[in-house]
């Protein structure tokens, strides 16, 4: 058990970095990415994506998957519960800038400063896994989460897996060219302009450096047995106390070892986050007085906690969140990770842009500003 | 073209030529492979 908490830990931790060193938790660069005004976040993804599809393919075209565990663990299939934890599930990112793995990330920056949100962040992920526990048998009852069925995309067009994969990578390595060509991205804003390679090292990263580090991490958790998702990661968190306390879950009927990595996976990511703002460059945002509030804002906190709930009972219902429904699951060629994605992805593009319409959103010079929650 | 797009467009014809060569090889190791259990249910 030590020894997949411990690996857990450290997987979370280089995950968490590149998700910091990205600027990943950052509501502006999360909304932007919505009303493609700041497309940096996208492009980390897509590449992360195709790394991971990359390393996957070439271990099963040179027969070296089962060798290494270098091999795709596939997210089910479960009918209309995609569509139904898509639509809650995007429309809660889109409200507070979070998803389940930023909001850790974001808990862990913020250690020992005064800003709490994402601290009511992480408390409303849990709040969404216990609706999620009152919620799954009627769900399952009225035909909204289907059994699961290991459904791909290559077993569908009956092709073999390795150089589907090779495809899909090619695919989004391509798009990541195209959308960073034509459309915008916001540069990041040192305090002191970067000299040398250390400076570079400890400032914010390229999207790709990032995008591989976390396409490389959701490999290395794959020969490890195990899977980078950040709901299944609170979900695990919530069976470990469960157990713990005597009031075994049904989600989680047994504390085994692979639910202790997935537990330590996202006290990985606060740690490693944390760690890396230490040893970061602070960027003008975190210097800057906002970033210190000598006020406690209850109604921002609250918004926060509801709309982090949202994301988590989305994702529970929809099979994953952006990194286990996305990043993780789409260099799999999983069916239920491609409709949960664009669903998500339409959903919470669509109340980014409803969100602008009604002024909750300000872009100023192509910048997003003032966002009603999440800021940090 | 920038120094991105150079390297990317290059990866892409590279990945594009192994395709090529695993689906002329046939290795098909992962296609009868079953998914993994998941946690809880899920891979989330």
């Amino acid at each position: 058990m030590s020894h997949a908490l411990l690996a857990g830990l450290l997987t979370g931790a280089v995950f968490g970095t590149a998700l910091y060193k990205v600027t990943a938790i950052r509501y502006e660069r999360v909304v932007g990415m919505l009303l493609l005004t700041d497309v940096k976040i996208m492009k980390f993804a897509f590449s992360t994506i195709s790394v991971a599809a990359f390393a996957y393919g070439l271990a099963d075209i040179f027969g070296l998957s089962e060798a290494t565990g270098i091999a795709p663990r596939v997210m089910a299939f479960t009918g209309w519960a995609h569509v139904a934890g898509g639509v809650l599930f995007g429309a809660s990112m889109a409200a507070t800038g979070f998803c389940p793995g930023t909001a850790a990330c974001r808990a862990g920056v913020n250690l020992g400063s005064t800003r709490f949100e994402a601290l009511f962040a992480v408390v409303g992920l849990f709040l969404g896994v216990y609706v999620y526990a009152l919620l799954k048998l009627p769900l399952q009852g009225a035909g909204v989460i289907d059994a699961p069925q290991g459904l791909t995309l290559h077993g569908w067009m009956g092709m073999p897996y390795g150089p589907a994969a090779m495809l899909l990578g090619a695919l989004f390595l391509t798009l990541t060219a195209l959308v960073d060509r034509y459309l915008p991205e916001v540069p990041s804003e040192p305090v002191t302009a970067p000299r040398g390679v250390l400076d570079r090292v400890r400032g914010e990263w390229h999207f790709f450096p990032a995008g591989a580090l976390a396409g490389l991490t959701i490999v290395a958790a794959s020969m490890q047995d195990g899977y980078i998702g950040y709901s299944g990661s609170i979900l695990a968190v919530y069976g470990w106390v469960a157990d713990a306390i005597g009031q075994t879950s049904s989600l989680v009927p047994k504390v085994t070892d692979a639910i202790v990595w997935r537990a330590a996976l996202i006290v990985g990511v606060v740690l490693g986050a944390a760690l890396a703002r230490l040893w970061s460059l602070p960027t003008q945002q975190e210097a800057s007085p906002a970033a210190r509030p000598a006020a406690f804002d209850a109604a921002r906190s609250a918004r926060v906690m509801l709309g982090a709930g949202g994301l988590s009972l989305g994702a529970m219902v929809g099979g994953g969140c952006t990194t286990g429904a996305f990043l993780s699951a789409f260099p799999t060629l999983s069916v239920g990770s491609f409709a949960m994605g664009t669903t998500f992805f339409a959903s919470a593009m669509g109340t980014a842009w409803l969100m602008r319409r009604v002024g909750a959103v300000r872009l100023v010079g192509g910048r997003v500003q003032l966002p009603a929650v999440g800021r940090s | 073209m920038t120094r991105f797009e150079r390297f990317a467009y290059a990866t892409v014809v590279v990945a594009l030529l192994v395709a090529w060569f695993g689906l002329a090889r046939g290795n098909d190791a992962l296609r009868s492979r079953a998914p993994s259990a998941q946690v809880a249910g899920g891979a989330r």
